[in-house]
């Protein structure tokens, strides 16, 4: 699916960018799927936009949009980033609200965070066009990596909030790569590293997809257990899925059950 | 602004002897800012001068300057080599564009980190289409002509699969009176500018502590010579001014120690 030299890019940058995966025609109704579900949650009431509304777990939940996940422009895409064995982590829709400041998902509770030769993606699909401006994805390539993200610790232990500037600019004005998109594009980066979002409007739509690369240490093995002790979805595999009559799907949540975490409950 | 706009364009006219600018190719002048003393005058400006301290320590070196009249894109590029050596030894270009720049017209990209290794090593793939702009006409669509003429021997014109103005840099816009510092090991390019697009820089170096520091000044100022002598309309043998050379401006001086003890004109 991706050429040697998107995968270069992935590596080197911590992200990459297909256009147009999905079609214009195909997106239309997995479109209709996520504003289905994040409406059901709300009762069918309009959205207010006063706080983000998300929605865990979500594809898990729908047909179709499980159906994504194991479509080889996903599937394949990421065995291909992250080798086989990746584990399903979890999935949430969102509707934003504001801006998102600068942080990295690196950073779990009490100060623990990913390790730096683990990988993790975030798979994510807008349904709106977003552009630097409007609330696309913001990302400082290369701070997946431990050199150049050591280096900004304390954005992503601390976090950089709207008026911080320790770096002598606005936190909006950091020096970073934005990732425009329109529907169809899907973007893979690397959760490690430090990403944020401005200027998008209320009720902004977007669909993310966790995967972890399969642990291979013991320490992997003991983040892994942590940080499911924390939280309340990452995972723990959809009832749906655990009987699901997938090969790529128990792949993903198989080793999770081995561990023996729990199945989530349908929303 | 006004002042200094009027002083570089003259330069660059003095280096055409007074013919138009023709737009084949780039026009770079070395030792520019050396030649009228309003543009010298810079450096030693605490707006320019203290920066530079702050960021490079006392003693810094004065490397040199150039003026420029751009024509197309600027490929994907380090002012350093690919040489671990470079890593220890920092130099910084002071850039100023005479006219406004924004991402699609010409205006500085630079890739954020990518002074440092892994990922100023991890760009070399870039390298190869600099080298081949740098024979040609300046323009990225020739590039990948060229490795499309070159078949198998041909760089990779896109090695991270997206074109090389899709590279994930971040556009550094400017208006005249902007001044941009940046680090000359970080790559950076330029796409869409205008033929003709004014821009004249400023560079310094860290004051050399080693031999492989001293190394390094030597090679810049034998590869400045060389691209002065390459890219001037008006042949020289000296890159930096008898009144430089000689200045007794305490400033000027002092970042002239180092060219002087080296014996570099």
């Amino acid at each position: 699916m991706l050429t040697t030299e998107q995968i270069a890019h992935f590596n080197t940058f911590g992200f990459i960018v297909v256009r147009q995966l999905f079609s214009e025609e195909e997106m239309i109704p997995l479109t209709k799927e996520f504003d289905d579900v994040l409406a059901n949650a709300r009762d069918n009431k309009p959205f207010d936009g006063k706080e983000r509304q998300s929605v865990q777990p979500f594809v898990e939940n729908r047909e179709l949009l499980t159906q994504m996940v194991e479509d080889d422009r996903i599937f394949i895409t990421l065995e291909q980033l992250l080798g086989p064995g990746f584990l399903w982590a979890g999935s949430d829709g969102n509707l934003y609200v504001g801006d998102t400041q600068w942080h990295a998902d690196r950073l779990q509770g009490d100060g623990d965070h990913l390790p730096w030769d683990l990988g993790s993606i975030k798979v994510c699909l807008y349904f709106d066009p977003v552009d630097a401006n409007t609330g696309c994805l913001r990302v400082i390539p290369g701070t997946h990596r431990r050199e150049f993200g050591e280096r900004l610790e304390s954005i992503w232990r601390n976090g950089l909030g709207p008026d911080d500037k320790r770096y002598g600019v606005p936190n909006e004005n950091l020096p970073c790569a934005s990732l425009e998109s329109r529907p169809g594009d899907v973007v893979f980066f690397s959760q490690g590293m430090c990403h944020s979002s401005f200027g998008g409007s209320n009720g902004r739509r977007m669909l993310a997809m966790s995967v972890l690369e399969k642990p291979a240490t013991n320490e992997h093995i003991n983040f892994v257990k942590r940080v499911y002790s924390r939280t309340n979805f990452t995972f723990r595999p959809a009832e749906s899925w655990v009987n699901r009559n997938s090969p790529r799907i128990h792949g993903m949540v198989g080793p999770l059950l081995d561990m023996g975490f729990d199945i989530s409950s349908p929303t | 602004m006004d002042a200094l706009t009027r002083e570089a364009d003259s330069i660059l006219r003095e280096d055409r002897n007074g013919k138009p600018f023709l737009g084949e190719k780039r026009q770079a002048v070395l030792g520019f800012i050396e030649k009228r003393p309003l543009l010298t005058n810079l450096i030693t400006d605490d707006r320019i001068y203290q920066p530079i301290e702050d960021l490079l320590g006392s003693g810094f070196m004065w490397v040199g300057s150039d003026g420029n009249l751009y024509v197309g894109d600027t490929a994907w590029h380090s002012d350093s080599r690919a040489d671990p050596m470079e890593y220890d030894y920092t130099r910084i270009k002071v850039a100023m564009y005479l006219e406004p720049v924004s991402k699609e017209t010409g205006c500085l990209r630079v890739i954020p980190g990518s002074h440092l290794p892994p990922l100023h090593e991890e760009l070399e793939p870039m390298r190869n289409l600099r080298r081949m702009q740098s024979d040609y006409s300046g323009k990225t669509e020739s590039v990948r002509e060229i490795s499309k003429s070159d078949g198998d021997h041909a760089p990779n014109p896109e090695p991270f699969g997206v074109a090389p103005s899709e590279m994930p840099g971040f556009s550094l816009e400017s208006l005249p009176g902007d001044v941009v510092l940046f680090n000359q090991r970080l790559w950076h390019s330029s796409f869409g500018g205008r033929t003709g697009r004014r821009m004249f820089t400023l560079n310094f170096g860290q004051k050399p502590t080693t031999a492989e520091h001293i190394e390094v000044v030597k090679m810049v100022y034998e590869a400045s010579l060389a691209a002065a002598q390459k890219m001037q309309h008006t042949w020289t043998d000296q890159l930096y001014t008898d009144r430089f050379l000689t200045s007794i401006e305490p400033r000027i001086k002092n970042m002239m120690a180092v060219p002087l003890e080296l014996g570099l004109r």
